[in-house]
């Protein structure tokens, strides 16, 4: 099993940093970004073995992180986070290669859940 | 619907869409917040802490509340989008469900229960998915405008003979088809509905063993 490490994406400063603080109650080691832009340096520098994207996000946008990612880092699992009622973004995100995606708010124990699914599948690649 | 009206409808849908996807932000982060006290209070089960039960209680009820406002926030989001495409295929079920939903507050202060019976399998249609809503909104509601209080309206999604169709049967003490009928032609609801469906190329069907009335599609839209 690879040391985890996960990287969380989100514009919405108090609800990443608030995630990001129940995960590592639970001993999942998590970093965290506000930006596109920086997340994609953050990826460069040490690359995580998951990133919890979120979809919306003003200047560069999650879908447009995603297909970087896919891109320059394949074997980085992604999990998409979508707010909007319909799932289309989701199932966008499915044909762009997410490893899965999720609706906000979240289920804390479902994301981990996933982030475990994505770790168990980065191992396996 | 006109041109002019349709784009208004339009921008009316894209703002409300966009309003509501920001309130289910606020709402995730009080969901995470709620949940990191929840966490934090777990961290402190053992310590000595006088208030922990009301502490506790407090955010399950913010966690409930927060439970509800994302449902509305997502039915809302949904009715928004409703309006992004003139002509849409849409699935009765769902229709029927994001109807039920939006309409429970306002047979709530009639002091109605709404009942949604689904189809079992899907059933499609090509339509103007906004002005189907209002079709079905306008009847229920002018059914549930001449019941008396405690009474039940249903909305049943089924096919009638091999066509789309949504039923509203209505149940309360004392109520008689002819008399809701009469109510609903002088309310001019029956009309309006009427006038809407035919447009959806729907019709009303007089429903009187279930007591209520079938709109039914025979034709999808281009």
């Amino acid at each position: 099993m690879h040391e985890w490490k996960v990287l969380l994406v989100d514009d919405e400063e108090e609800f990443v940093t608030t995630l990001a603080e129940r995960l590592r109650l639970r001993g999942i080691p998590v970093r965290t970004s506000t930006d596109g832009e920086e997340a994609l340096r953050m990826i460069e520098t040490d690359p995580p073995q998951v990133v919890v994207l979120d979809v919306l996000m003003p200047g560069l946008g999650g879908l447009e992180v995603l297909k970087r990612i896919k891109a320059d880092f394949r074997k980085v699992k992604v999990i998409l986070l979508t707010g909007q009622g319909s799932t289309w973004d989701g199932i966008q995100g499915m044909r762009m290669g997410v490893f899965d995606y999720l609706m906000k708010p979240l289920n804390i124990n479902e994301l981990i859940e996933k982030i475990r699914e994505a770790m168990n599948a980065y191992g396996e690649d | 619907m006109k041109g002019s009206e349709a784009r208004e409808v339009a921008f009316f849908g894209r703002i409300t869409a966009s309003f509501t996807h920001e309130v289910k932000n606020i709402l995730a982060i009080i969901k995470e917040s709620s949940g990191l006290m929840e966490d934090l209070l777990a961290l402190t089960r053992e310590q000595p802490f006088p208030h922990w039960e009301r502490f506790s209680h407090r955010v399950s009820v913010i966690q409930q509340q927060v439970q509800r406002g994302v449902g509305l926030a997502t039915r809302l989001n949904r009715f928004a989008h409703s309006t992004d495409e003139a002509i849409a295929r849409v699935d009765l079920n769902e229709l029927a469900d994001q109807l039920i939903w939006l309409s429970e507050r306002f047979a709530r202060l009639k002091e109605m229960t709404l009942k949604l019976t689904p189809a079992e399998y899907a059933v499609p249609l090509d339509t103007s998915p906004i002005d189907l809503q209002m079709a079905v909104f306008t009847l229920m509601e002018g059914c549930w405008n001449q019941l008396p209080a405690q009474s039940e309206v249903e909305l049943r999604v089924a096919r009638s003979e091999g066509l789309p169709c949504l039923v509203i049967a209505c149940r309360g003490e004392g109520v008689a088809f002819a008399d809701l009928k009469r109510g609903l032609e002088a309310s001019g609801a029956l009309q309006l509905s009427a006038d809407i469906a035919a447009g959806l190329h729907g019709k009303i069907v007089d429903q009187p063993e279930a007591c209520g009335f079938a709109l039914v599609f025979s034709g999808t839209l281009q």
